[in-house]
């Protein structure tokens, strides 16, 4: 059994090995694993060829989880993801043929080029972790994943996930170009390499990353921190500059996520700096600008920044007030 | 829906086009019309006030060929196109502008997405200059309060109370309470600008947060690496010129 005080030297071994490919990319990949660690499903939003794939694929190693992945084209329909019944001759009945979805990691490349039927079929099976085909429910088995993909560049031919969509992911993550060094070591790495597949090793099982999983969800996590994470999406939404602010979802994605990134950090309990630290990745996605400010730089990063320069903190006083 | 379904992303540039389009020809049309009909009436009207005239010089009126060219029909700048032509200018003109915002509009909202690229927040840490020297120094009074009252009461309360006091302290030295900031960015960042120890100050920070945040026991090992680290501040303080930077 996996316990909270094994879990920061193992989430570190697992970054340590994805950092054998994905070079340089410690704070996004540490977000990644966060989400992952608190159950959730990551947006990974970046310019082509910046390692968005191998990062998915790299934590599905890790973890030691099934890996799939679906490329989402304009004519990807529903039953490409969840699967679809078959007659088979022999038996002469239908028999359920299992659609990409059931695995433990799915990779959905360039989520937004698939039309709005299909991108609900996924995120039905992310909020519900079933699919229903047919009339007939089939459970996923946990753990279940989803990391996708959306490509900011070309806005041609896509679809844009709705708000409502984009709200069930739990973080929404950028990677960034590389530095010139990290760049070159990139390339040095695959001269040594000598082969274009990069290989990592199996840090947990699939079963203890679900004991990991568990054990996070003993994290403590002080009322006033809490009330921290509600104080900030609610910011959200009076803010002057937004049209819909954070749901109250996004709150509650805020300290899950907290949570994990705490653990991460090797501590049993959240501080308002791991609130402040996944603030912009987990309110950011769910904050839709005023449209008279579509013209400016006004984003829901600049929001969610604002806010947390605005909404108290917890201090030290609050805890004198109720000392233990 | 399959592949060939309409980009809904393309319907705002193709409906303007469109919409452009038809006001274009609606303005040709408009201008036309009425031209054409203007000469019909002047041909008419010339016919009734000239209906005695001979066949002849209503020959040479409808047979430019043959004679000179009513002075009304010659244009006044010959080289310049027609003027329904001309007032396709001004429309190409709104057509194009129209373009080039919705380009801008298109170029803003990639912008606007893509720094909006997310990553893990690192809380600034502003500098800010030290106190004058001729003002009374409340941080070294706290650091030397904090430690001589450490001992007291349970460790969980020691620790949160010496940090309590450290926040009055910095406060009152021209450091304004922010109260968005955590308790420790706020010390850490008044206590920066004196150069103090760096791991002394990170330690009775991170013994301050799980003394405040956790519910886990906060032991007397804890109060002592707390007291310890007040020392330390306190003789680092204490050293000429830990207050210039």
């Amino acid at each position: 059994m996996t316990g909270l005080s094994e879990v920061p030297h193992k989430a570190r071994a697992v970054l340590d090995e994805i950092e054998r490919a994905v070079v340089g990319k410690r704070d996004a990949l540490t977000l990644v694993l966060s989400a992952i660690l608190a159950g959730g499903h990551v947006l990974l939003e970046d310019f082509p060829g910046l390692g968005k794939t191998l990062a998915a694929r790299s934590f599905a190693q890790t973890l030691g989880l099934e890996f799939r992945r679906a490329q989402f084209t304009p004519d990807l329909l529903p039953a490409d993801l969840t699967g679809s019944f078959i007659y088979d001759q022999g038996k002469a009945e239908f028999e359920f043929r299992q659609g990409p979805l059931f695995t433990g990691l799915l990779l959905a490349d360039e989520i937004n080029r698939t039309p709005p039927k299909t991108q609900a079929a996924l995120l039905e099976a992310m909020q519900e972790r079933q699919v229903t085909v047919e009339g007939e429910t089939f459970v996923l088995d946990p753990p279940f994943h989803v990391l996708a993909t959306a490509n900011p560049v070309e806005y041609e031919g896509t679809y844009p996930l709705p708000e409502a969509q984009l709200d069930r992911f739990l973080l929404r993550v950028g990677f960034g170009y590389p530095d010139s060094e990290e760049e070159w070591e990139v390339l040095r790495r695959r001269l040594e390499r000598q082969r274009e597949e990069q290989t990592l090793n199996r840090i947990v099982t699939k079963e203890e990353l679900r004991e990991i999983q568990a054990a996070v969800e003993t994290v403590t996590v002080d009322p006033d921190i809490g009330r921290y994470c509600v104080a900030l999406a609610a910011a959200t939404r009076k803010h002057q500059h937004t049209l819909v602010g954070s749901s109250p979802r996004g709150g509650l994605a805020l300290m899950l996520v907290a949570r994990a990134y705490a653990v991460i950090a090797g501590r049993d309990f959240v501080v308002p700096e791991d609130v402040k630290a996944v603030a912009v990745p987990a309110l950011a996605h769910r904050i839709t600008i005023r449209p008279e400010l579509w013209m400016t730089d006004i984003s829901g990063r600049s929001v969610v920044e604002t806010v947390l320069g605005q909404v108290p903190a917890p201090t030290a006083r609050d805890r004198t007030g109720s000392a233990r | 829906m399959g592949p060939d379904s309409p980009r809904p992303s393309t319907h705002g540039a193709v409906a303007l086009g469109a919409l452009v389009l038809l006001l274009c020809a609606l303005v040709a049309a408009t201008f036309n019309g009425p031209s054409r009909v203007g000469l019909e009436r002047d041909d008419d009207r010339s016919r009734v006030v000239e209906e005695g005239d001979s066949r002849e010089r209503a020959d040479q009126r409808s047979d430019p060929e043959d004679g000179q060219p009513e002075p009304d029909d010659e244009p006044w700048l010959p080289w310049l196109p027609p003027a329904d032509l001309l007032l396709l200018v001004p429309s190409a003109l709104i057509f194009g502008a129209a373009l080039l915002v919705l380009a801008r509009l298109r170029v803003v909202r990639r912008r606007r997405r893509l720094t909006g690229r997310v990553g893990v927040r690192h809380s600034p840490v502003t500098e800010v200059a030290p106190p004058d020297e001729a003002e009374e120094p409340a941080l070294p009074g706290a650091l030397d309060e904090g430690a001589r009252g450490i001992g007291e009461g349970s460790p969980r309360n020691a620790i949160v109370a010496t940090w309590v006091r450290l926040e009055q302290a910095v406060e009152s030295e021209h450091f304004p309470h922010r109260p968005a900031e955590t308790p420790s960015e706020l010390v850490e960042r008044a206590l920066a600008s004196y150069h103090l120890d760096a791991e002394a100050i990170e330690r009775l920070a991170a013994l301050y947060r799980e003394a405040r945040f956790s519910r886990h026991p906060v032991t007397e090992e804890h109060r002592a690496e707390a007291a310890a680290c007040l020392r330390r501040l306190l003789a680092t303080l204490g050293r000429p010129g830990a207050r210039t930077r």
